[in-house]
């Protein structure tokens, strides 16, 4: 397939992506749920940046950060800086990270999401709220519980259009 | 050895864009967070994304559309009486509210005041919740088109939401009152001792801050808007008082407060789209 399906493939999974951050939970159930949402674009961006036909640059995953800005009400460029910086160094490894296991794979989303959540937290004055200091940890977590399945629907879909 | 030499440069190329890249972060991160320069930029963003709130949105919606026409007769009918009955009720505080408002108005002019301003409002429906959950934001269906501009009050049906704080032609963004970064000029009801009412960051508490230890407030006192600053339009219920904790000086207290709002409960919201005149000091 040309590179162009592959960049079609990968923005129409960024578009996936983001749908999935910005979609709620039903209004009755409890606020602290949503902190268990996963770094769904960054996990997005990361997969997109170890495939070997890179169909997703740094400058993608800086757009796709600059509308997960404006979604999540952050200031503009912050998503935006660590989605480029994630895809840039994920990309710059990636040869040995798609020989790590499934597991290794997992403990990098933890890293990786754990990083900016702080990088998040940092910049966007959030210490200051009382119950954020360990339920930062919850994304990362469960960032790295959805790895598997991310990896496994967005390789189906490369396999399906015969990306590499 | 043909295909080696390119790859470097590919390379050295990615790095460069990517230094471009966090330099126009930085400047974009610098001029966000200090002026509001970029407003158009967010707005245009905005305008972008706004199509993936109403999508994510829209299962809410379909649910709600199916729940109506499947409901049956009987709930229906059930439905109706109480809504007649509340109606009722409703209508005749009105009844008397107008009165009041009228000698309100009568005995501000005879005082030299000029007579308050009813408000006009405007329905919304909530199209969206800011994915961050540390960021008390909700996304509204009526923007600029409708007359909804930034700093305008958003209420309920049982009290103060919060403000617009960003608006694009067909959305907005309504700041909720318990947002970290929030605060609101209030005042008590029973004896309109003044104060400010800061967001926490949670849901369900706001909070009065540098009370004098001596303060006249207790547990179970209802905390309305006072008007002051011009933004919030006065008498607007903001919460009630849980509690009042002195802090380890014992020189200042901080009193909890219980928001009036179904600040996650609501979907329906009323856009101030008039200010009262303030009460004059």
């Amino acid at each position: 397939m040309s590179p162009w399906g592959g960049r079609w493939l990968a923005w129409i999974t960024l578009l996936a992506a983001l749908l999935l951050s910005v979609g709620r939970l039903p209004m009755d159930w409890p606020d602290w749920l949503a902190w268990l949402r996963p770094g769904w674009v960054l996990l997005a961006v990361c997969f997109w940046a170890m495939a070997n036909s890179r169909p997703l640059g740094p400058f993608g995953a800086w757009i796709a950060g600059l509308g997960f800005d404006a979604m999540a009400a952050a200031p503009l460029g912050l998503n935006a800086a660590l989605f480029a910086f994630a895809a840039y160094s994920v990309a710059q490894f990636s040869q040995r990270l798609r020989m790590y296991t499934l597991a290794q794979q997992c403990v990098l989303a933890f890293v990786l999401v754990l990083v900016c959540e702080a990088v998040r937290h940092v910049v966007h004055g959030l210490p200051a709220i009382e119950p954020s200091g360990l339920l930062m940890l919850m994304p990362a977590l469960t960032s790295a519980a959805a790895w598997p399945l991310i990896r496994f629907v967005l390789q189906g879909l490369c396999r399906r259009f015969r990306i590499e | 050895m043909r295909d080696g030499k390119p790859l470097f440069v590919r390379s050295s190329r990615t790095g460069q864009l990517l230094t471009g890249l966090l330099l126009t972060s930085a400047v974009l991160l610098a001029l966000d967070s200090a002026t509001q320069r970029l407003r158009p930029v967010r707005g245009f963003i905005d305008n972008l994304v706004a199509p993936l709130f109403v999508i994510a949105e829209s299962p809410y919606m379909a649910a709600a559309v199916v729940g109506e026409t499947v409901a049956n007769r009987t709930a229906l009918l059930e439905r109706i009486g109480q809504l007649e009955q509340s109606n009722l009720a409703l209508s005749h505080q009105a009844q008397q509210f107008l009165a009041l408002q009228a000698e309100n108005n009568h005995l501000r002019r005879l005082l030299g005041s000029d007579a308050r301003m009813a408000s006009a409002v405007l329905i919304a429906e909530v199209v969206g919740v800011t994915p961050n959950p540390a960021v008390h934001q909700l996304v509204i269906d009526k923007g600029t088109e409708d007359g909804v501009a930034v700093g305008q009050a958003v209420v309920d049906a049982a009290g103060l939401i919060g403000q617009i704080v960003d608006v694009t032609s067909f959305s907005a963004r309504v700041l909720l009152i318990t947002d970290a970064s929030h605060a609101v000029p209030v005042e008590v009801v029973r004896n309109n001792l003044r104060s400010i009412a800061g967001g926490t960051g949670r849901l369900d508490r706001l909070l009065l801050e540098g009370l004098p230890i001596t303060t006249d407030i207790r547990r179970g006192d209802r905390i309305v808007t006072s008007g002051l600053g011009g933004r919030f339009p006065r008498g607007y219920p903001v919460g009630t008082v849980e509690s009042v904790d002195p802090d380890a000086s014992r020189i200042v207290a901080v009193a909890n407060v219980t928001p009036s709002a179904l600040l996650d409960r609501t979907r329906h919201l009323l856009v101030i789209l008039s200010v009262a005149e303030p009460e004059p000091p």
